[in-house]
């Protein structure tokens, strides 16, 4: 960027001779880029990837040489021709230039909360899309994928959670254009994330706007933070060409899911049988009539000997169906790119190619992109810009859990291998296909997970995405400038289910085919006019704008039963069922403005506006004001810090402003009968939605201090504190189902989330020359806490699955509230649960006798990473550790992986029941006996099911060497570097084990395919 | 300054662009839904009104109401009915396991009193219509069939939620009804429970309101005036009200346009919509349907096998070799798994499971009132005796049937088994008249047991919180 507006300074030559140099830095490595001008003149020029320059002065002149993150040095020109210069580091190795919000600034002269990530240390993590690659990088920033299966979606929480109704996560911005994200454009069975049509390779850098200084200019969008993305662009010079190939493997990273093997489950049969017999007979809890009866006691264990075989297939069988459910993935990703350009224009251009398979039988994610990014500078005042991304992503795979309260599909892999017999054989004597090797509709793995097979329920998603960015930058005076973005977002994305005639789900109708198509356009248009100059010394730079947003969503929906054949699963092959279609739309304007002032760049204040108009909300509440202002004071400047010689920069600085959230829902605000029903042939209308014209944003506060220290030019370290309130919460409040709802969306209560967040940059060992040994540690550690303050009349409000969670004033968001499991009785081996717990320890043996109570949080108290990178010559190793304190989850599919006998005969159970439960009087066991059709329900969800989050875990390694140059000249290359590298690469240490931590941010591990150890090799060429 | 006239000029040209984005006029923060109307502009005409109530009829065929769940129920938690399957959709309730913490409740519940709401939204509706005078009998018809709704719904509701008026020791004890949705309420409304006598009192007033309102055409999946006299009737029993019961039930017998099924069809018409004796049943469609929660899916060996008979009942039901309803059971299995005898009143149009439309009232149950309220001691001018309406109900039945003199109150039981299994009678029919039943998995149940009625729902109670709704016996917190 600075040299594009050096060399635009470039003027005609005046008379004078060639001097011709170049720019190295301690390391003699060339700076590519690095400013040569002429001191008090307007004649300058760039070094080219060389290095090197070459400038037109006259005898006795200063040149002024600079570069990003090095101090300037002047030089004063003789009578050399040649020049060979060594920059230095900056002091303040913080200042580089960071991208903010409508804008770019110094990293000094920021009194806001941000971190950047760059292409550097993006390097290492998944290709699959940018959100699920910033996991354990940033303080302050919790990320988790609701599903391992590839394509799938993302979660990101930037300063704990912001919401309790209304979204959670941050605000994309790309390229100064908000882009769309969500799931508004997901087929209803499966997630997917639209994110995943972005190429993570054509990303520059990504910076994460945390606090109300960094983000509140973006207004009424900015509560959950915001997520700012350049891209990548060119730079004058050689043209340079890129290739990136990697190839790869996976697996599940933790051993999840593993199930009792077959003998193990015939003799769990006969306990099972032993215990539904006792049931029967009153025999079973100490409390009934006939418990203990020595008679009915040996009865019952004739009885499950008469029984036998009820769910055993054949007992000298044992089949580990895992095996057949998960695989090892494979993935390739392919990216060749070329950048270059002239003084007028750059241009970068990429496409790229990945095609992943994922752990599950017959699951997989293609996306081929392309992007052209140019910038062109068509005279003195007039610079214009067009970035261009064309995306297509097809995704294939089965239905999954994406609403939470959806419970398990027969038909999900998970679902499936849960239901398989391990006493059945996968093949017949014959040689065929065991088609009866689960118990109720499940057939086979091979049959069922093939996206072939007769027995098939498959869903692929394809997107279409094309996203364009054009840009017109106007030097009205040297110190105003008028800058215009206009930005198309326009997706497509076509979902197709299908249900063969003869699968579980599709034989009641005869096959099923399902199309839902969703037309997405976002349509902005940002203009600001910005004003920066220099009086003496005060700085002031101050932003003003309009900007305007409209989305339109619209789908599609056709679907057909009755198919005659599995072979032709296009609609046209079945009977015409269903079509529909629907349209929605939002609008936004905005006003925005920001104050930028600083003296000496010593003391910096902030400022920010913006007033933002929003079709989402109530007509009474439709405009809301946004405001921040920041101050940094920058210690290191000061003489008396100046003079410890250990410190190289020191500054504090602190912010208060409001930020927002809009509704999610397009028109929450109106009271609606919804035209969309039927009944018998006629049309149907139904009351669907409750009015509420005062419907407003959701009000964030967000207070931030933060102190930024140098010091031994080794260590950097900044440590910041937020607190955040949010008050009017969107909040779809239960109301009585009197009222006609289930909910409404109303403004009440409050949430606070506070929290310490700490980065540390530390360079170990300096290597004295090139190519030495270099040792550099990046470390971050985030506390947090998010916790419901106020709730409507201060009622409690239990919410979620099964009610499972609860709101209450004073406890953290995502609270578990169940019932307490009080262990497994030795005498009986029954499973108690505490009546009243916190009151009493009266116990039952009954489920629905139990008390709820608080018996955990899915948020952590402690997060982070740290990431270690050495190099030496060719070589570089790195590695990042990611680790998280003082969270639990809800196992869902372990409710159904401990059934302890009451769904025998649909389910097959966990491996760690095995020779974990009770069987005689006076067993201590973990879990209780086993019984059949069990009506006291052990097996529902209680504190048994939570589980703590706690690990250390490898989460990134990769290890790479640069072939020497000589060997690459050989080949015409610049540099040619091989790599592997892994993803999810080992569990240091996990509290709970065979359970990926993993999960959902509210703690909800769904019955889905667990996250999956990545290795990739690769090699990447620069031409 | 050529400079600054360039720039001002390319920033109008941006400008422009702006504007063919946002086209800064008022309106473009207005956004309108495509497939939804503001409430108060939804119901402006007759055919407004008619899509109004045809979206109340459309929710009797949800998987919780009588499109599932709602109409085996009383047959699940009786003697006759177990669950074969092991999917645990619905057999819980069959197994009297609806705790607080169970959907079940909440689910009947959810769709019941939602579907209450909607009716008494679009009574206010109605009210503000303009009617043109050739509309005017149709609009009265639309209103009749709204408040014969609320008061069936109100009565689905009695019944699971309350004991029954001839078990509860007083119609008059405080909280012992339901919470009485006779009116349009705000977001934040929070009910307490009206008495017994109170909930009774709405029902057959709502019916009594929509007579003369309604039309006595057949009309095919929505109330007319015969279906609403014979829910009345049927309610009037449930109260042994014995006279009004026969007075109604009666009239139905004489004067509908309904036929009973007979000998020759009766195996061949569960599939058929608005079959002959069909005086109102819901209407199911390869759209709108409750799919794999819907009574066809529970009530066969390859669907949730869920809903089989027990020995006991289908030799009760064989007994008697000349009784076609013993067609009506018939065995199946799922390739050698939950092999049971299983009932046929929901064999599915076009071989599909999850279209059968379920029988709200029928012709024969009319019969049965009629007979069980006269036997009661009711009286009615115009009415038979009650062994001339079992005789009846029988000749098309029983191939070879003899006339009996005389009929008991056991016997009207035992052939409302016969008649109404899987339609959603069974347990009520006992514990009414103060009978027990064998569950094949509870045992011994009667009607003054708490597990009788359903506990209201653990969230409703929450959101009442301090306000005042009273929990059943036996759900206390």
């Amino acid at each position: 960027m600075l040299v594009v507006l050096m060399l635009f300074h470039c003027m005609a030559l005046a008379q004078g001779r060639l001097v011709t140099g170049k720019v190295r830095d301690k390391n003699g490595s060339p700076i590519e880029g690095a400013s040569i001008s002429v001191k008090g003149s307007r004649t300058a020029t760039a070094a080219n990837p060389q290095g090197t320059f070459s400038i037109n002065v006259t005898p006795g002149v200063v040149l002024e040489i600079s570069a990003l993150n090095f101090e300037t040095l002047e030089v004063k020109v003789q009578n050399q021709t040649t020049l060979d210069i060594t920059l230095v580091p900056k002091e303040s190795l913080m200042d580089e230039v960071v991208v903010v919000a409508y804008g770019a600034a110094k990293k000094s002269s920021v009194s806001g909360s941000l971190t950047t990530v760059t292409t550097k240390q993006l390097a290492g993590a998944t290709t699959e899309s940018i959100d699920k690659a910033l996991v354990g990088k940033v303080a302050g920033v919790r990320v988790s994928s609701a599903t391992g299966d590839p394509g799938s979606s993302g979660q990101i929480n930037i300063r704990g959670v912001g919401s309790i109704s209304a979204s959670t996560s941050p605000l994309y911005v790309i390229d100064g254009v908000p882009m769309k994200t969500g799931e508004d454009m997901a087929y209803y069975g499966k997630s997917s994330n639209i994110l995943s049509s972005m190429n993570p390779d054509d990303i520059q850098s990504v910076t994460i706007l945390k606090d109300a200084a960094a983000a509140s200019l973006y207004g009424s969008r900015a509560a959950n933070g915001v997520v700012v993305i350049t891209t990548k662009k060119g730079a004058s010079g050689k043209t340079k060409i890129n290739y990136k190939g990697e190839y790869g493997w996976s697996k599940m990273a933790v051993n999840a899911f593993q199930m009792m093997s077959g003998p193990e489950l015939v003799k769990y049969e006969q306990a099972a049988l032993e215990g539904y017999y006792l049931q029967d007979e009153k025999a079973l809890l100490p409390t009934e009539a006939n418990y203990g009866n020595a008679a009915i006691l040996a009865d019952a264990k004739q009885f499950a000997l008469d029984n036998a075989g009820s769910w055993v297939d054949d007992a000298s069988v044992n089949t580990n169906w895992r095996d057949y459910v998960y695989r090892h993935g494979t993935s390739q990703d392919h990216q060749v790119s070329m950048s270059g350009g002239n003084e007028k224009t750059t241009f970068y251009m990429g496409i790229g190619m990945n095609k992943t398979d994922g752990i599950v039988r017959g699951s997989g994610f293609d996306r081929y992109s392309g992007r052209l990014n140019i910038d062109h500078k068509a005279n003195k005042w007039l610079t214009v810009g067009l970035k261009e991304m064309f995306s297509y992503t097809s995704q294939n795979g089965f239905r999954d859990q994406k609403d939470q309260e959806q419970g398990i599909g027969t038909t999900s892999p998970l679902g499936i291998l849960f239901a398989l017999n391990p006493t059945s054989k996968v093949y017949n004597d014959d040689g065929s296909l065991n088609l009866n090797a689960g118990w109720g509709k499940v057939s086979n793995p091979i049959a069922m997970l093939n996206g072939s097979s007769a027995a098939r329920e498959t869903i692929n998603s394809k997107t279409y995405r094309n996203l364009t960015n054009g840009e017109i930058g106007i030097k009205i005076l040297p110190e105003l400038n008028f800058r215009s973005v206009l930005g198309a977002d326009i997706i497509n994305v076509q979902n197709f289910e299908f249900w063969s005639p003869t699968s579980v789900n599709g034989e009641t109708t005869k096959g099923l085919g399902s199309r839902y198509n969703f037309t997405s356009t976002t349509l902005t248009s940002s203009n600001t006019l910005r004003y920066a100059k220099t009086f003496g010394s005060h700085n002031l730079d101050v932003l003003g704008g309009f900007e305007a947003q409209k989305e339109r969503l619209t789908n599609l929906i056709a679907t057909a039963q009755g198919y005659s054949t599995d072979k032709l699963p296009e609609l046209a092959n079945g009977q015409p069922n269903q079509a529909s279609s629907s349209t929605s739309g939002a609008t936004l304007e905005s006003f925005l403005g920001s104050v930028n002032y600083n003296y000496n760049n010593k003391y910096f204040l902030t400022s920010s506006i913006r007033r933002d108009g929003s079709s989402r909300l109530g007509a009474n509440n439709r405009w809301g004001n946004f405001w921040s202002v920041g101050g940094q004071w920058k210690l290191g400047a000061e003489d008396f810090i100046r003079n410890i010689s250990w410190i190289n920069d020191l500054r504090v600085r602190a912010s208060y402003g409001t930020s927002g959230t809009l509704p999610p829902d397009y028109y929450a605000q109106l009271g609606l009968y919804a035209f969309s029903g039927g009944y018998g042939s006629n049309s149907a209308i139904n009351l669907s939605q409750a009015n509420n014209p005062n419907l407003s944003w959701e009000k964030s506060r967000n207070m931030n201090v933060g102190v930024d220290i140098a010091f031994l030019k080794r260590v950097r370290f900044t440590a910041e504190y937020y607190k955040k309130i949010t008050t009017d919460l969107l909040f779809q409040v239960p109301v009585s189902y009197l009222s006609g709802f289930s909910s409404s969306w109303q403004n009440l209560g409050k949430i606070q989330n506070s929290g310490f967040e700490f980065e540390v940059h530390t360079d170990n060992i300096i290597a004295k020359k090139a190519n030495g040994f270099n040792w550099s540690t990046d470390f971050n550690l985030t506390t947090q806490k998010a916790i419901v303050k106020e709730l409507p009349n201060g009622d409690d409000i239990s919410y979620g699955d099964g009610n499972m969670y609860l709101h209450r004033q004073g406890l953290s968001m995502y609270s578990f509230y169940l019932p307490e499991w009080a262990g497994v009785d030795p005498e009986s081996g029954n499973a108690q649960f505490l009546v009243s717990p916190g009151k009493s320890d009266d116990k039952t043996f009954v489920y629905g006798e139990a008390g709820r109570a608080v018996v955990g949080k899915a948020i952590p108290d402690v997060t982070g990473g740290i990431t270690n990178t050495f190099s030496y010559k060719g070589v570089d190793v790195s590695f990042l550790v990611t680790y998280q304190f003082g969270g639990s989850l809800f196992d869902y599919p372990g409710y159904f992986s401990h059934h302890y006998g009451v769904r025998m005969g649909s389910f097959n159970l966990d491996k760690d029941i095995e020779g974990n439960y009770w069987t005689k009087p006076g067993d201590v066991a973990k879990y209780p006996r086993p019984v059949y059709a069990n009506a006291n329900r052990p097996d529902r969800w209680s504190s048994n099911l939570i589980k703590s989050t706690d690990n250390i875990r490898l989460r990134e390694v990769s290890v790479g060497y640069n072939l020497p140059k000589g060997v690459a000249k050989r080949v015409f290359a610049e540099n040619i570097r091989v790599y592997a590298r892994s993803i999810n690469t080992a569990m240091i240490w996990a509290k709970t084990k065979n359970i990926d931590p993993d999960v959902p941010l509210n703690g909800y591990r769904q019955v889905d395919t667990p996250p999956a150890r990545l290795i990739f090799v690769g090699v990447n060429l620069d031409f | 300054m050529k400079q600054i006239t360039k720039g001002l000029l390319y920033m109008g040209v941006a400008a422009c662009m702006l504007f063919t984005v946002s086209s800064c006029s008022k309106s473009f923060l207005d956004e309108k839904p495509s497939t939804a109307v503001p409430s108060d502009e939804a119901i402006t005409s007759v055919g407004d009104l008619k899509s109004a109530v045809n979206g109340v009829y459309s929710q009797l065929i949800d998987f919780s109401y009588y499109g599932g769940n709602f109409t085996l129920y009383a047959d699940l938690k009786g003697s006759d009915f177990r669950s074969m399957g092991s999917y645990n959709q619905i057999s819980p309730l069959g197994k009297y396991q609806h705790d607080k913490y169970a959907n079940f409740p909440n689910d009947f519940y959810s769709i019941m009193y939602v579907t209450l709401a909607r009716v008494n939204d679009i009574l206010d509706a109605a009210a503000l219509l303009n009617v043109a005078n050739a509309d005017t009998a149709t609009v009265k018809d639309l209103k009749g069939q709204l408040y014969a709704v609320r008061g069936l719904v109100h009565f689905d509701l009695a019944r699971l939620f309350a004991q029954l008026p001839t078990v509860a020791a007083s119609m008059s004890a405080a909280n012992s009804g339901v919470v009485l949705a006779d009116k349009k309420f705000p977001v934040d409304y929070k009910g307490t429970r009206a008495t017994l006598q109170q909930t009774y009192d709405l029902i057959i007033s709502d019916f009594t309101t929509s007579l003369p309102l309604l039309a006595r055409a057949k009309n095919n999946g929505y109330i007319n005036y015969w279906a609403a006299l014979a829910l009345r009737a049927k309610v009037y029993l449930y109260l042994n009200k014995n006279n009004e019961a026969l007075a109604d039930a009666a009239a139905v017998v004489s004067g509908s346009p309904y036929a009973l099924f007979t000998t020759a069809n009766l195996t061949t018409v569960w599939n058929r919509e608005g079959a002959d004796e069909t005086m109102f049943e819901a209407l199911t469609t390869t759209q709108y349907n409750a799919q794999r929660n819907s009574i066809g899916y529970y009530t066969h060996a390859v669907g949730y096998a869920e809903c089989a008979a027990t020995d006991a009942f289908y030799n009760f039901m064989a007994a008697d070799a000349n009784d076609v309803r013993a067609k009506l059971l018939v065995h199946e299995d799922d390739g050698g798994d939950y092999g049971a005898m299983y009932p046929q009143k929901y064999p599915g149009r076009d071989g599909n499971l999850f279209l059968n439309n379920p029988r709200i009232m029928r012709l024969a149950e009319a019969y049965l009132i009629a007979a069980e309220a006269q036997v009661k001691g009711g009286t009615a001018s115009g009415a038979l005796t009650a062994a001339a309406y079992i005789n009846t109900l029988r000749k098309n039945r029983i191939t070879g049937y003899t006339d009996v003199a005389s009929v008991t109150l056991d016997d009207i039981l035992n052939e409302r088994r016969k008649e109404l299994f899987t339609e959603g009678n069974m347990v009520w029919d006992a514990w009414r008249n103060g009978k027990e039943v064998t569950n094949p998995t509870k045992g011994v149940v009667k009607g003054d047991n708490p597990l009788a009625i359903l506990p209201i729902p653990d969230r409703e109670m929450q959101i009442s919180g301090k306000y005042g709704l009273t929990q059943n016996p036996g759900y206390d917190q």
